[in-house]
């Protein structure tokens, strides 16, 4: 059985990133503070395009922020390592490698021989539902299969933060819903640090300890709302929860306010949401 | 259910093939023998022997030792430049992509020599090279080298950026990345190049070998050129006058070329087995 490890926490203090330089520097990240509190879910949503992706490769060192930085347990980190990993939109396993490939590629880059490993590899596969799937490649998968292979590949590496970039994006709503109560359940069973990025209002209620409210392009924290229902939350309770609704409109009614940003760039668009 | 209609397709497949291949015989055999059946020639297909005439010249070149001989040293020789490129270009297209330094030194150099068509290099080649075996097989691997680079260095820089990241991320050293992630990513583009590059070699040997006069001549077969490979075995069928030879010989490296690269296919699935069923 994997080891358990105390969740760390993350941090992103004043964090900036623009591309370009000079006239045609476009800031995507525009001093951007929060917190991911340790052995928390936390959510964060904005609308699409707002440069979330961009706070993930920031978070995870992919990238360099231009100004700003980002501490793990209060201290700074600026280099990829396993212990922020990421959990990409679509997937990123490598279609050479078969289902259990993927998973021990972790622990063997690592250096660990793959007997050390192999265990904790069959028991993440058979936690997340592919035993039968262990020699398959990526491709022989469906959309969910593979999410699922992903987030075994991930979290054998036992991560003090998961990050999850829209990791249920272009599943189709049955899988989605599925996926969502099973990544919840991986969740309350390990009790890790997770960041969760998505657009989905629903999927954010539905999983979060904390939600955090994005402002759109560039990227800045616009809220914080705790949410308190209780854990193992099931699809349908949340559905019917009077709390749930209450947050639910709370959170739009900030988010609509962030989509109409992004229309409002645009000259007949910005005519319209005046008149709103 | 799926196998059987499988199984169906192909058949249906198979049946086409062959109704196809009939039709082009008769055709060609009907057009070409117009002249003497009719007392019209059609221009251009009656100085082509028929394909009758054709199979009964493959026929005696069964027994024929010049004819095999043929077969070997074409082969000989696309294996040893298609080798050599292949040694030499993964690596050096490797590079490449990877070291911009190597790029920046290399490339312009690289650009300038690619245009350069292989048979331009005969003369030289053959000027530099000591044995004219050399210098055919050279030539040969200059067809399938610069493919294979290109390729290669396509490959590797459009792997997805998300794949070496969550290498990075899960702690891979860079020799880790290179040899289970960069190297696996950009073996399809190398094997495409691999299928190009089989294809212009045999162009370019056929061609190499006509120019330069087939090299070593081993073994005087009846009737047929002197063992100095397939080109050189249609240009001595060219010169002896004997056109059903040149048609045996053209078919022959049609052949030899859809062998080689039915073998670098097998070959490609074989290394590549996630790329089988895409």
């Amino acid at each position: 059985m994997m080891k358990k490890t105390a969740g760390g926490k993350l941090e992103a203090r004043d964090l900036s990133k623009a591309y370009g330089s000079g006239r045609f520097a476009k800031t995507v990240v525009d001093r951007c503070s929060f917190t991911v509190e340790d052995n928390k879910l936390t959510v964060m949503i904005g609308p699409s395009g707002s440069g979330k992706s961009t706070m993930v490769r920031l978070l995870a060192s992919f990238e360099q922020p231009t100004a700003g930085s980002v501490l793990l347990d209060g201290k700074s980190v600026t280099k990829p390592s396993s212990d922020r990993l990421v959990v990409f939109q679509e997937t990123a396993l490598y279609p050479w490698m078969t289902t259990y490939t993927n998973v021990i590629f972790g622990p063997e880059a690592q250096g660990r021989s793959e007997e050390s490993c192999k265990n904790a590899a069959d028991e993440l596969i058979h936690r997340v539902g592919l035993s039968q799937f262990r020699e398959s490649y990526p491709h022989e998968l469906s959309g969910g299969m593979q999410r699922r292979a992903e987030l075994a590949r991930a979290l054998i590496n036992n991560p003090a933060i998961m990050i999850l970039d829209e990791p249920f994006r272009g599943l189709d709503a049955m899988t989605k819903g599925l996926m969502q109560e099973y990544y919840a359940r991986l969740f309350e069973s390990s009790r890790n640090t997770h960041l969760f990025v998505t657009t989905d209002i629903d999927e954010a209620i539905f999983l979060a300890d904390r939600l955090l409210i994005m402002s759109n392009f560039p990227l800045r924290l616009r809220e914080v709302i705790d949410v308190n229902l209780p854990r193992p939350r099931k699809l349908a309770d949340v559905v019917e929860s009077d709390m749930a609704n209450d947050l639910k409109k709370q959170a739009l009614t900030l988010l609509h306010e962030e989509a109409m940003k992004s229309f409002a760039f645009g000259g007949y668009a910005a005519g319209e949401s005046s008149r709103i | 259910m799926i196998a059987s209609a499988n199984m169906q397709l192909s058949a249906r497949a198979g049946i086409r093939a062959v109704i196809a291949i009939a039709a082009t015989v008769i055709f060609w055999e009907v057009t070409s023998r117009s002249g003497e059946w009719t007392g019209v020639a059609i221009p251009m297909m009656s100085v082509i022997p028929p394909p009758s005439r054709v199979l009964l010249a493959w026929y005696g070149l069964i027994g024929d030792f010049g004819y095999w001989q043929s077969w070997y040293l074409s082969f000989l020789r696309v294996l040893a430049g298609f080798g050599a490129a292949m040694l030499l270009g993964i690596p050096f297209g490797m590079f490449l992509a990877l070291s911009r330094t190597f790029y920046q030194i290399t490339f312009p150099p690289f650009e300038v020599l690619r245009p350069i068509p292989p048979l331009a290099w005969v003369p030289a080649a053959i000027l530099f090279w000591p044995t004219q075996e050399l210098s055919i097989a050279f030539i040969t691997f200059l067809g399938a080298f610069y493919t294979i680079v290109i390729n290669v260095v396509g490959g590797a820089r459009s792997i997805d950026a998300r794949y070496v990241q969550s290498a990075y991320a899960m702690g891979a050293s860079r020799w880790t990345l290179f040899r289970r992630v960069i190297f696996p990513a950009t073996l399809p583009s190398i094997i495409v190049g691999a299928a190009v590059g089989m294809g212009i070699t045999w162009e370019v040997v056929v061609a190499a070998e006509m120019i330069s006069g087939g090299g070593s001549s081993m073994g005087q077969g009846a009737g047929s050129g002197t063992g100095g490979g397939l080109g050189f075995f249609i240009w001595n069928s060219y010169t002896g006058g004997s056109y059903e030879q040149i048609v045996v010989g053209m078919i022959s490296i049609g052949i030899a070329g859809y062998l080689s690269s039915s073998a670098i296919r097998v070959l490609g699935n074989l290394i590549a087995p996630w790329l089988k069923a895409r």
